[in-house]
């Protein structure tokens, strides 16, 4: 099953969920600070929305590479009743859409600037269901190893991890260029946390939670997944993991190392485990019957 | 082995038994020929975000090429390998049961060749009535997920499938 054609498939679900997770990294951010002293310089809401909007444009265009015939891509929303397929690539489109108006809402006060905050939570929800319906495209019932819940759940791992992981980037890069950052700090730390949190949940679910192949493939022959993916993939999403904890036990509460290298270091580490795991769950593929 | 509408799957598995000083031979091998079973739940006609897939009013399922982006999200659902890729013509292509030969009058293509007369068509009651209503065993699916518009009698061993270790032998002739 995974051969060359899927790799476009591989990055577009990818960069979509860093981006739809880079939103909501962003909404946890602006609603842990609220009620606090701790201001956001709106730069950083800009620098958000723009990697966001970049990403998801990079996404859909590598989408577009999967295509044998591109052109008749216009009829794809006609199948909105029966299709995930067809409702995945209509909430990319609107989720596009959304994201470019709070760009300008937020840039050139096009429609308000006061409608920043509710543009940006239907950006967040059309993104999260985004998500869900690309994790519902591969619950396909005569496909039984993608047909549990672990496929959702993966998905929106990989989404918080890598959004977190960008914006905590986004976040190190400002405060390393603008040292008057002063809630770098304080916004890296939850970041982290989020980060930590959802990593723990990953592994949860990779050690406990994973479908029984045997049982759910009855009589029908498995195929061998490469181990090799299978062990890159847990080495480098507990390396990222332990440098992103070495960077913000040692460095960022000691020494307000905001803009360490760790700090790529440990992203890129998550980034190339992601990247295994979605290799992992292509290659897992098999139908019931010929 | 590029597009092949109809593919023969050739089954085999089995063992032998030594009884005394004898050994029993217990192993077997059957053939099923499949090409696309027009389903009366085709789950790729559900799949497809275009709208490419139809179901005719006689029954018979088609691609609508002018429609088809080529996504290969139809192959991925179809549990009998109909759906298969064109390189040439980049659209996703499957047995149409002759739909232009039938308005004929004709048998499809398959039928009407067949040196051993094993394939027959027309309205499903009328082949439930006279070949009965078993369409699963190794290695076709069960019937659940897309009710394919199919019938067949089954070889001697086919129910043995299910619980003997069998693979299929030809997977070279097949298998893309």
């Amino acid at each position: 099953m995974m051969n060359g054609n899927d790799w476009p498939l591989v990055f577009f679900t990818l960069i979509s969920q860093i981006s739809v997770g880079i939103l909501l990294s962003g909404f946890v951010l602006w609603t842990s600070l609220k009620n606090s002293d701790i201001s956001s310089p709106e730069s950083i809401r800009k620098l958000l929305l723009v990697a966001g909007f970049a990403s998801m444009v990079v996404a859909l265009i590598l989408s577009f590479l999967h295509l044998a015939n591109p052109q008749h891509a216009i009829y794809s929303f006609s199948n909105l009743q029966a299709s995930w397929l067809s409702r995945e690539i209509i909430l990319a489109s609107i989720y596009l859409l959304t994201l470019a108006i709070c760009f300008a809402s937020l840039q050139y006060n096009i429609p308000h600037r006061n409608l920043f905050g509710p543009i940006y939570l239907a950006s967040l929800i059309f993104g999260i269901f985004l998500v869900w319906s690309m994790a519902r495209v591969y619950m396909i019932p005569t496909v039984p190893l993608w047909n549990t819940p672990a496929t959702p759940i993966a998905f929106f791992h990989s989404t918080i991890v890598l959004g977190a992981g960008a914006t905590l980037v986004i976040i190190s890069l400002l405060a390393s260029k603008n040292p008057a950052f002063s809630s770098a700090e304080k916004m890296q730390s939850i970041m982290f946390y989020l980060i930590a949190v959802t990593v723990i949940i990953g592994l949860l679910n990779t050690f406990f939670l994973q479908p029984d192949i045997q049982a759910l493939s009855g009589s029908f022959p498995i195929p061998e997944v490469a181990s090799s993916w299978k062990n890159a993939r847990i080495v480098f999403l507990l390396a990222g993991f332990s440098i992103l904890t070495y960077w913000f036990a040692f460095q960022l509460q000691s020494e307000g190392g905001t803009g360490s290298v760790l700090i790529y270091l440990g992203t890129a580490c998550l980034l190339i485990s992601e990247i295994a795991a979605r290799y992992l769950f292509y290659a897992s593929y098999f139908r019931v019957g010929v | 082995m590029g597009v092949r509408w109809r593919r023969v799957y050739e089954v085999c598995g089995g063992d032998w038994k030594k009884e005394g000083n004898a050994w029993i031979p217990g192993v077997y091998a059957y053939h099923i020929s499949l090409a696309c079973n027009h389903c009366e739940d085709p789950i790729c006609m559900d799949a497809c975000p275009n709208k490419a897939i139809v179901k005719k009013e006689n029954g018979v399922v088609l691609i609508d090429y002018d429609r088809c982006m080529g996504c290969k999200y139809c192959e991925w659902t179809c549990p009998y390998g109909a759906l298969q890729f064109d390189p040439e013509k980049r659209v996703m292509t499957k047995c149409t049961l002759c739909a232009d030969y039938l308005e004929d009058g004709k048998a499809p293509s398959c039928v009407a060749a067949c040196p051993m007369r094993v394939l027959h068509y027309g309205d499903l009651e009328d082949l439930e009535a006279k070949h009965g209503k078993y369409n699963e065993g190794f290695p076709l699916p069960k019937e659940k997920y897309t009710k394919p518009a199919l019938v067949i009698t089954p070889h001697r061993d086919a129910p043995k499938a299910q619980d003997i270790l069998l693979q299929i032998a030809n997977k070279e002739e097949v298998k893309k």
